[in-house]
Parts: structure tokens; sequence; C-alpha cells
């Protein structure tokens, strides 16, 4: 990375920290636009009985409940967006919620150091001295890997819960 | 619509482990501190025409875990607090533990269980509060609430009252005492404030919803049942347990005009010596023990008694101190009329049935299982 496009970076960081205050604002660099929420999981109850789990505003959240974070991603540019790549830092107060991530036409990956990313069952962890498979407690980061083309104009959304500790 | 919260095992676990969290200090609190600001920011790579391009950052809303209100009220004994009829400031403990994500305040209520059928006696003047140096007495910087007990935590209630005069023995007096969860942040949203020496305002469940506030969610009740922020407990109290002293009066011929001292019998003029024993099987000390003794016109009260000191002394006390395993003697005099040493030993000439003389001997007090003997001398009337 060059010096300019180094500075380029901060800068968009800046804004974006700027941004970050209101809810859902859009964003845009270049060609692509993203925005994201969090919402909370709840069960409710129906007039039947039934549990019906549902998104509702993230207003009240204790440990042990579950958000749920969405990306939405927009190109708005003339050219197809290639190599799209969305990395996701799981907070350390969080625990991804196995199988929740969501992510059409991604590969998803997974990662316990943010440094090397793979399936989830190709991921493992040294503990104790033994090598064990990854859980989702280990995982530090998600990455969703498009596996086509961004059209000019489509936009795509990518999903996952996890369980505040 | 009803909303039940979706919970998961770690916080049944920790409910279910509530019971056993008294025993320890430091208990495990539930998750995430109430406060703590959760952000979530993505990175999108992709490039354009294979040029790539600047990372675009997708930075969702921060939201502030909000507080769990978990706690739990017990008695730190099961045994009821035996008590003394008329004590002040009996003492009964509990132990309030913090089982949520976040310190908190408590506003305490000590107040008289006033119906039950084990409820027979009324205790007054209650005082709750944390004994910091544990002396029995809300003084120094003790206050009566809890301020900012830290998640996990556990603190020992000490609740004062004084116990009605007159009691009937096994009598009980319960107590109830209410622990109100209150805003340790007085209003300022602060991960794990410490003690600021002021008593927060109640909490309310729910209220704010807001993303960027603190929020209480009650849950002392169970995971996704809820309750109202508030802890009583009303089985612990005062249990009057004494009983009536034993008291016995024997007497003795210590010597006749006739045969002295050898084989005396109780004829006119015969010395006769009297022995009073008090004893307190009881389990409750006594306070402000006296002796009253009526002498019968047909005696002569001896004035000085010999082999009771050199001192006109005429009254032997002789006190058994049971956990002391010693026993003292002591002797006073029962002057007719005034007390005039100021020894506690008199005699009121007119005092008794009848307008007959009696003896009055305050002793000292009896702990459980002491003893006292008191004995006099008198004549048995010639005239």
């Amino acid at each position: 990375m060059s010096e300019n496009q180094k500075g380029k970076t901060m800068i968009s960081r800046v804004t974006a920290l700027l941004l970050l205050l209101a809810s859902g604002i859009a964003m845009s660099q270049g060609t692509l636009e993203v925005q994201t929420t969090v919402q909370k999981e709840a069960v409710t109850t129906n007039e039947d009985g039934e549990r019906i789990k549902e998104l509702i505003p993230a207003e009240t959240v204790v440990p042990g409940e579950r958000v749920v974070y969405t990306i939405t991603f927009r190109n708005t540019g003339e050219e197809p967006a290639d190599d799209v790549i969305i990395t996701n830092p799981i907070s350390e107060e969080l625990t991804y919620v196995q199988g929740s991530a969501f992510g059409p036409g991604m590969e998803l990956q997974f990662s316990v150091d943010g440094q090397s990313f793979g399936a989830a069952e190709d991921l493992t962890v040294e503990e104790d001295g033994e090598t064990r498979t990854a859980t989702p407690e280990d995982y530090t980061h998600i990455r969703w890997v498009m596996q086509s083309d961004l059209s000019a104009g489509a936009q795509g959304t990518v999903r996952f819960s996890a369980q505040l500790n | 619509m009803k909303v039940v919260r979706y919970k998961l095992d770690r916080l049944l676990k920790f409910s279910a482990a509530a019971g056993l969290l008294l025993i320890g200090q430091q208990a495990i609190a539930v998750g995430t501190d109430a406060g703590t600001e959760i952000d979530n920011t993505a990175v999108i790579s992709y490039s354009v025409n294979n040029a790539p391009q600047a990372d675009l950052n997708a930075v969702a809303p921060t939201f502030v875990v909000d507080r769990v209100v978990n706690f739990t009220l017990d008695t730190d004994n099961a045994a009821l607090t035996d008590t003394a009829p008329g004590e002040t400031g009996a003492i009964v403990l509990y132990t309030l533990t913090n089982i949520g994500n976040s310190p908190l305040d408590f506003r305490l209520v000590a107040d008289n269980v006033t119906t039950g059928d084990d409820d027979d006696m009324q205790a007054g003047t209650f005082v709750a509060f944390v004994d910091t140096n544990t002396n029995g007495l809300l003084d120094g910087a003790e206050t009566a609430f809890v301020d900012a007990l830290p998640e996990g935590d556990t603190v020992t209630i000490t609740v004062l009252a004084d116990a009605p005069a007159v009691v009937v023995d096994g009598e009980i007096a319960l107590v109830t005492l209410s622990a109100i969860a209150a805003d340790p942040y007085d209003g300022v949203n602060t991960v794990n404030p410490a003690a600021d020496g002021s008593l927060g305002a109640d909490l309310v469940d729910g209220g704010l919803d807001a993303t960027g506030l603190i929020e209480s969610v009650f849950d002392e009740d169970g995971p996704g049942v809820g309750g109202d922020g508030i802890q009583v407990f009303d089985t612990d109290g005062y249990q009057f347990d004494f009983t009536a002293l034993t008291i016995a009066k024997a007497s003795a011929v210590i010597s006749d005009p006739v045969n002295g001292t050898s084989s005396p019998f109780a004829i006119p003029g015969a010395i006769i010596e009297y022995t009073v024993s008090i004893g307190n099987p009881g389990s409750s000390s006594t306070t402000s023990l006296t002796i009253t003794d009526d002498i019968q016109p047909d005696l002569n009260f001896q004035i000085s008694v010999p082999d009771y000191g050199a001192s006109g002394e005429n009254v032997r006390i002789e006190f058994t101190d049971d956990s002391a395993g010693s026993t003292s003697t002591s002797y006073c005099v029962a002057e007719i009329g005034v007390d005039v040493n100021g020894d506690n030993c008199r005699v009121d000439p007119t005092g008794g049935s009848g307008g007959i003389p009696q003896l009055i001997i305050t002793v000292p007090n009896l702990d459980p299982n002491d003893s006292v003997d008191v004995q006099f001398r008198a004549e048995i009337d010639n005239s």
C-alpha cells in the first residue's frame, strides 16, 4: 500500500467514525455503498402458543441474549466490483452463534487469529499442547468471499448472530 | 404481545447456582458488565477492473450492555436469634448476594412481621445496615443501605431490633427484611461504579428503551420470568428462649442457748442460717437481679455476724460463674433502713408483707448456668 493509499484509508476511517453516531447511515466510497444494522433476536409466543423468533431493535440487551448484525452492500458505480470480501472481527464480548452466518453467493470462512482464514471444519486451535477443531467460541473473525462479480446496481446482504457473553 | 426473552444455558446455570453462591465471598457474576459498549465494524475490500479499491468500513451502531438485576437475600443462619426480654439492639444477620452483571445499590427495609402462626411477639425499633466494623451498632461511616455491591459479591446485612420487655419463654418475633435494587450510578452510565456514599433511586424494570443507555432487566424470578427488583426474607427473627430462675431456700440451725454449736435445736434463742439459692438454667442473662425476703416477726435479723467478716457484715454472697468455672464469696452489710454504705444490701423495716421487715439484696447478674447463694442469720425470738 502506497503512502498515498494509506492516507486515503485513514481519511475514510475518520469519516466512518464520524458517521458512526448515526444508526444505519449509508456510507460509500468508490463504487460500493454499505449499511450495517444491529438487532436483537427475541422469541415471542403467538396467539396459537407457538414460539416465533423475531428481530427487534437492540435497545435492551443483556448477557446471554443474541444480537444479529446485517451488512448490506450495493454497487453504485458503472462497473462491476470484483473480489468482494467482507471481513468482520467478532467483538470479544460476543460469541458467534454456530450456523448463523448467512450470505447468498458467498463462501464462508472463519479465523481464530485474524490472520489465516478457512472453512469452519478446517480450523484448529492449540490447547494444552493438543490440537483440536475450533469451536464457535474460538472464532475471532468471520469472512464472506463473494463467488462472483457484483454487477453495477446489484446489492448483497450478509448476516450473522452472536451471543453476548 | 408477550416477549419472552431469549436466555441461554449460561444464564440458567448461574441462576441454578445462586443458592450455592451464598457461602463464598466471591460468587460468579453473570456475563459482560452493564454499560460496556459493543461495537462491530466489518471491512469490505473489492476491486474494480482488477484495480484494488480502498477498504470500506461497515460500522454498526454501538449498543450498550444493559443491567441484569438478579440477587438473593437469605438468612446467614437458619436458627432464630436467642433474645432476652427487653433486650435492645438484638441482632439478626442476613446475606445479600449480587448475581447480576453490574454493581447495585440496595435500599433496606426491616420491619415487624405482625401476623402468622409462628409470630407471637412484636419487636420494634428496626435498623438494617451494613455493619462494616461488626460491632453490632450503626456507627462511623456505616450506611443503612448497601452501596454499590459488586456483581458476584456477598454482603452481610445486620438488622437490629428491640425486644418487648414482657414475653413468654419460647415466643417468637419474626422480622421481614426487604432489599430493593437501586441505581448504583445515580443516573450516570458507568461500568463498575464504586461506592459513592449515596443510595440511588429504586431501579425500574425496562424503562428507557435506548441503545446508548443502561436499562435494567429484572431477573430474580428466573431467566425470562422477570421479577420486581425486590427480595424479601421474613422467616428469621428472635426467639425468647429463657427459663424462669430457680430459687430455693434452706435453713440450718447454727447454735442454740442450751447445746451451743453441738447438735443445736431450733429453740428460742437459737441462731438459724438461711440460704437462698438462685440458679439460671436458661439461655439468657439476668439484669438487675434483686432478692427480697420477708423476715418474720418471731425472728431477730442478725445485725452483725462474726463469721461473715470484721466490719459488721451480715450477709454472705457466694457467686458461681459457670463459664469461668470459679466461685467467689463476698459479704455485705444490710443496714436497717438506709443503705448507708451503698452496697445494695439493706433491710426495709416495714417493706415486707403486712409491714414486717424485708431484706433487699442486689446480687450479681447471672449468665446461663450461673448461680448465687445468699446467706444471712436470724435469732429465734426468745423474749
